[in-house]
């Protein structure tokens, strides 16, 4: 068996304007009694307002762990937590704020930090949040072994495959067996299009030569500074420039081509030509439109190697009509799936997906649904301290100073993060009871749809009824 | 050697204040004693303070003073405007304020055993937690049991409950040789300790009754067009309540003066212009019959229930409106309810004279008598101040020339305490004091007679037959004397805000803020408290000498606020901290050091949690 692939976290805080879910706000009617000093053990409540070490300074809440025992205990009731503004404005309906403080703590030191307070609500949502993962393993002896003694692989391969094989009459194998290639995490990178700072766009690759993974980069990105990681970079160029950028190609493992209805008619060709360059893998990439499936369909019979499916930064459709309408991640996905199953070629071809991977979990979610691998992109940015702002338009806000962090630092932000998101990977898997993260793709049987279950349950009692008030 | 030197060497531990600055905290009550009467009567800065933590100390005392003939004044709250607690000829003074621990808390029996410094808020709180309460207490709640002991007993829900002797189980008390005894109301002495201030011994710890949380508070106001109505709504009242068995807690009567006053300090209307009475009932059994009563009597003018609620919260601050002044001079006396209107228009006219206004606060306490406040506000910078500080004797005399008896003697009302005993009762009290006290050490020069300096000469003005004679004089040429002297120093404005000299002005010196403060729970020094720090303003402002070591307790403060919240008169008192603060900061530094200190022994103090949880 080979060596279990583990990620190594190392703590990296980085010392930018923090935002926080509660703040703590000492009111007018303190009165300095400093309980709240004797009965926090993060040491939130320090005395020493503006100099004066009578009166209580302004409570830390970077440290507050909203414990609420200087709120309970507090014999005036001065102390006061409350959501805070700036937090809940973060986001937007997909990203949510919570996401972001999960993202930083993550990215801080590879520990998965416990959310939510309780819980209030029915458990699902819009898209990924509809979906419950299979615990039904979580009682087997052997689950603390998925860092021990349990191997759960969670590699996948690149590449297409053969739907049989086939073998002469001596039993020699006629069959010629595609390259592929292994990567040891479901995920890679996709390098967002904006502009960032040198530092960044290096730590962002050697995080992902660290992991073993790849990163999607646009050609012009490669410059010297990562000639060292040219492994694993997938330029992303079009199928006219094959020839430009031959040389690239050269010293790379896996080139993407940007899908346009050409490419579709000259698919076999392109893929011989970069073959013979440097006998190197092609990712097709298709943004998820209203007719993805169709066409992923299409390249799939063409012979595509891997596809890869781009929704947009909320998991959503690309150019659909109106938001309601659009498909989310979920459907998406699994709408390709099933149409590559239905033609019999889901088994040769490789499917990614990218667009709203947000959160550990989409990552299995996705799966589940049918990709073989996911990209993100996003989380690499929010890891080292972006601010995203759905409305009223994408915005995306750099915290200052970040273009003069060390590489390191922002490089070892990123593997923390992927450090936690692979140990949760880990934890699902092993709570399904599957080994190896490649079943996990189209295995709809380990997750319970909320529509569907729901429609089974009261479907034949409420859903009739309304029809027929209608 | 001095005496407060001699006394260090045998004292132990027991705290020993004798810096001449710290000591001029203790040389005074809620008043000021003018100066003309330090110069000519009394040495009123006593020889040095002790601050007893135990009985033995209190002896040990005792001992001392007795052997060296020395005065000794024992002190709680210095609440009281008489001079109880103001030394006549030096001494020691006894601050029993410090000994105020709560020690032993019986639910069963519904009482409570504290030390004489306990305040009466400090129990509410305590027994509340535990379902029961206070039966009669003062309205300055926030003075001590054993002050109140040695001096009132008359007060809120005296009406219902009585006399606070009625609620007294036993006390322990230390008589001048140094012999502690425990009396009951049953014992023969015990007389000799209630309302006598302090004359025969110290009182050191209580033993007092309690009574179940009533079921909530009724309070009504009814509005009257004379003081006269008012008193006559009063008396017919209690003639009915027997047979209608209606038992309100409190009858208070308020006049129009006094709720005008309110109006002014709130800038708004909220009262009538007109005499009020306000009754309080404690259970809806009470309050239904009352109404009852009322609906059989005509033309009732009663004011909101929440006016009314107003006026009880308002209860326990009533010298609130001091603010105006920013001086207060009262008389008090205990007057048959029958001429209690006639008292209070001689006494506004005889206010008149003076070019002052009259206002009237009263508490009915029994079927018959009625504790009559009859104040007026003043200003103690002013020159006519002079010809203000008699008038409250004279009110006082009206009120005793109209079948009244003083609330007290102390100093100030000394001269009047043929009204207070008869001439069998004083001769007895006499007896008892030479019994008990042979070389008179407690609380010489007072309450018996004054004594001064000058061989007593100047004394003589206080002689009961001297003084009665000159102050029914004055009282006779008021119409010719007030009205010169008005004419000639003018007449006081009313004050509508307060700058920082006027703040230091108006503090009512009423101790709230001592009850409260966790830094002289602490530290037991007054000179870290409202109080004391205001005095220290006062002296800053006035131009007086300041050493580096007393203007540094402006800085013992942990910036709670419980001394504003608890302010009489509503001063705005954080700001006069930081003020005060900064001035001292410029003048002479910020001692961190000592202020790390100071912090680290709140900290330590088991005592201030205590005060933090109970007050949570």
């Amino acid at each position: 068996m080979p060596k279990k692939y583990h990620i190594h976290a190392k703590v990296t805080p980085l010392n930018l304007e923090y935002i926080y879910k509660f703040k703590i706000e000492r009111g007018e009617n303190c009165i300095n009694c400093a309980k709240c000093t004797k009965v926090c053990i993060y040491e939130a409540h320090k005395r020493g307002k503006g100099g004066d070490p009578r009166k209580m300074a302004d409570p830390n809440t970077v440290v507050c762990r909203n414990c609420f025992r200087c709120i309970q205990e507090c014999p005036r009731g001065a102390l006061e937590k409350s959501l805070d503004k700036d937090f809940s404005n973060i986001g937007g309906s997909y990203w949510k704020p919570d996401m972001f403080l999960t993202l930083w703590k993550q990215a801080e030191d590879g520990k998965v930090p416990v959310t939510g307070a309780g819980y209030r609500g029915p458990f699902t949502g819009p898209g990924f949040d509809s979906m419950w993962t299979d615990m039904s393993e979580i009682v087997r002896p052997t689950r603390d072994g998925i860092h021990g003694r349990e191997y759960i692989s969670t590699s996948v391969e690149l590449g297409r495959k053969l739907n049989h094989l086939s073998f002469d009459e001596c039993g020699k194998l006629l069959s010629k067996i595609h390259d592929t290639l292994d990567i040891p995490i479901p995920i890679i990178f996709d390098f967002p299009k904006d502009n960032l700072s040198p530092n960044v766009k290096v730590a962002i690759v050697r995080a992902a030569a660290e992991l073993n993974t790849c990163i999607v980069l646009s050609p012009d990105h490669v410059a010297a500074d990562i000639k060292k990681y040219l492994k694993n970079i997938i330029p992303l160029i079009s199928h006219r420039e094959i020839d430009k950028h031959a040389a690239l190609i050269k010293s790379v493992r896996m080139v993407a081509l940007d899908y346009n209805d050409e490419i579709l008619g000259s698919l076999p060709a392109l893929q011989e030509k970069i073959k013979k360059i440097n006998n190197g893998l092609t990712i097709i990439r298709v943004p998820a439109t209203k007719s993805v499936e169709a066409t992923v369909a299409k390249l799939a019979q063409n012979g595509a190697e891997i596809i890869h499916v781009v929704a947009d930064y909320r998991g959503m459709e690309i150019n659909g009509s109106s938001d309601t309408n659009k498909r989310l991640a979920k459907d998406i996905i699994r709408a390709v799936h099933l149409k590559l199953v239905e033609d019999r070629i889901r088994d040769e071809v490789t499917i990614i997906f990218s667009g709203g991977i947000a959160m550990a979990e989409h990552v299995p979610k996705a799966m589940l649904c049918g990709a073989d691998l996911t990209a993100i992109d996003l989380p690499l940015l929010i890891a080292l301290g972006a601010r995203l702002y759905e409305e009223p338009e994408k915005l995306l806000l750099f915290p200052e100073g970040l273009d003069k962090i060390a590489v390191r630092t922002a490089m070892h932000r990123v593997v923390n993060l992927m450090g936690a998101w692979h140990s949760q990977l880990l934890e699902v898997m092993g709570a399904m009871g599957i080994r190896e993260a490649r079943r996990l793709r189209g295995e709809t049987g380990r997750a319970i749809f909320f529509e569907e279950i729901d429609n089974e349950t009261f479907g034949k009692l409420f859903k009739n009824r309304e029809k027929a008030n209608v | 050697m001095n005496l407060a030197e001699e006394f260090k060497k045998i004292a132990g531990d027991i705290k020993v204040i004798d810096k001449k600055e710290e000591k001029e905290m203790y040389s005074h009550d809620i008043g000021d004693v003018p100066t003309i009467m330090t110069k000519t009567f009394f040495e009123i800065q006593p020889d040095f303070v002790v601050q007893p933590k135990n009985v033995d100390e209190i002896k040990q005392v005792l001992t001392f003073a007795n052997e060296k003939k020395v005065p000794v004044i024992p002190r709680g709250a210095a609440s009281w405007g008489f001079g109880g607690v103001i030394p006549t000829n030096g001494g020691i003074v006894v601050d029993l304020s410090p000994f105020r621990n709560i020690l032993y808390f019986n639910k069963a029996q519904k009482t409570i055993t504290v030390e004489a410094g306990a305040r009466w808020s400090d129990i509410d709180i305590l027994a509340k937690k535990e379902g029961l309460c206070l039966m009669t207490y003062p309205s300055s709640k926030f003075s001590t049991v054993a002050g109140w002991i040695a001096t009132g007993g008359y007060g809120i829900n005296s009406f219902r409950y009585g006399h606070l002797i009625q609620q007294i189980v036993s006390m322990t008390v230390i008589t001048p040789n140094g012999e502690s005894k425990k009396i009951t109301p049953t014992d023969p002495d015990f007389m000799y300790y209630v309302s006598t201030e302090g004359e025969f011994g110290i009182i050191v710890e209580v033993n007092l009754k309690l009574r179940d949380v009533p079921q909530a508070s009724y309070p009504h106001l009814f509005y009257f067009e004379s003081d006269n109505a008012a008193f006559h709504f009063i008396q017919n009242f209690i003639k009915i309540k027997e047979e209608q068995s209606v038992k309100p807690n409190v009858i208070r009567f308020l006049d129009e003066t006094h709720l005008s006053d309110v109006n002014q300090l709130m800038h708004s209307q909220v009262f009538k212009k007109s005499a009020g009475v306000l009754l309080e009932f404690s259970n809806l059994e009470d309050d239904e019959k009352f109404l009852k009563v009322v609906l059989q009597t005509d033309n009732l003018d009663e004011a909101p229930r929440y006016v009314a609620s107003y006026l009880w919260n308002e209860r326990l601050f009533g010298m609130k409106t001091k603010r105006l002044g920013p001086t207060i001079l009262a008389s008090e006396s205990i007057i048959p309810i029958a001429s209690a209107a006639d008292f209070i228009k001689k006494a506004k006219k005889l206010g008149a004279n003076f070019g002052v206004e009259i206002f009237i606060d009263s508490y009915i306490i029994d079927e018959k008598m009625a504790l009559i406040m009859t104040n007026f506000l003043c200003d103690s910078r002013k020159k006519r101040y002079y010809i203000d500080l008699p008038l409250q004797t004279m009110l006082t005399q009206t009120a005793i020339s109209m079948g009244a008896e003083p609330y007290g003697l102390g100093i100030w009302n000394a001269a009047f305490i043929n009204h207070l005993y008869n001439t069998e009762k004083k001769r007895d009290l006499l007896a008892y004091k030479a019994k008990v006290d042979p070389n008179n050490i407690m609380n010489p020069g007072k309450f018996f007679g004054i004594q001064s300096k000058f061989c007593n000469i100047p004394a003589v003005i206080f002689r009961p037959a001297v003084f009665s004679f000159s102050i029914n004089l004055l009282i006779l040429l008021s119409p010719v004397v007030g009205k010169i002297a008005t004419l000639m120093m003018g007449k006081d404005q009313k004050i509508d805000s307060l700058d920082f000299e006027l703040t230091t002005h108006a503090c009512a010196k009423c101790g709230n803020c001592l009850a409260v403060c966790p830094a002289y729970l602490v530290t037991k020094n007054e000179e870290v408290t409202a109080k004391g720090k205001i005095a220290l303003a006062k002296k800053l402002i006035e131009g007086r000498p300041v050493t580096k070591e007393e203007a540094e307790n402006v800085f013992m403060c942990m910036h709670c606020r419980a001394c504003e919240e608890i302010c009489q008169t509503n001063l705005e008192l954080m700001l006069l901290w930081d003020a005060l603060e900064k001035r001292v900061e410029a003048k002479f530094g910020r001692p961190e050091e000592k202020i790390a200190e100071f912090l680290k022994r709140v900290d330590d103090s088991k005592d201030y949690w205590e005060m933090v949880d109970r007050n949570s």
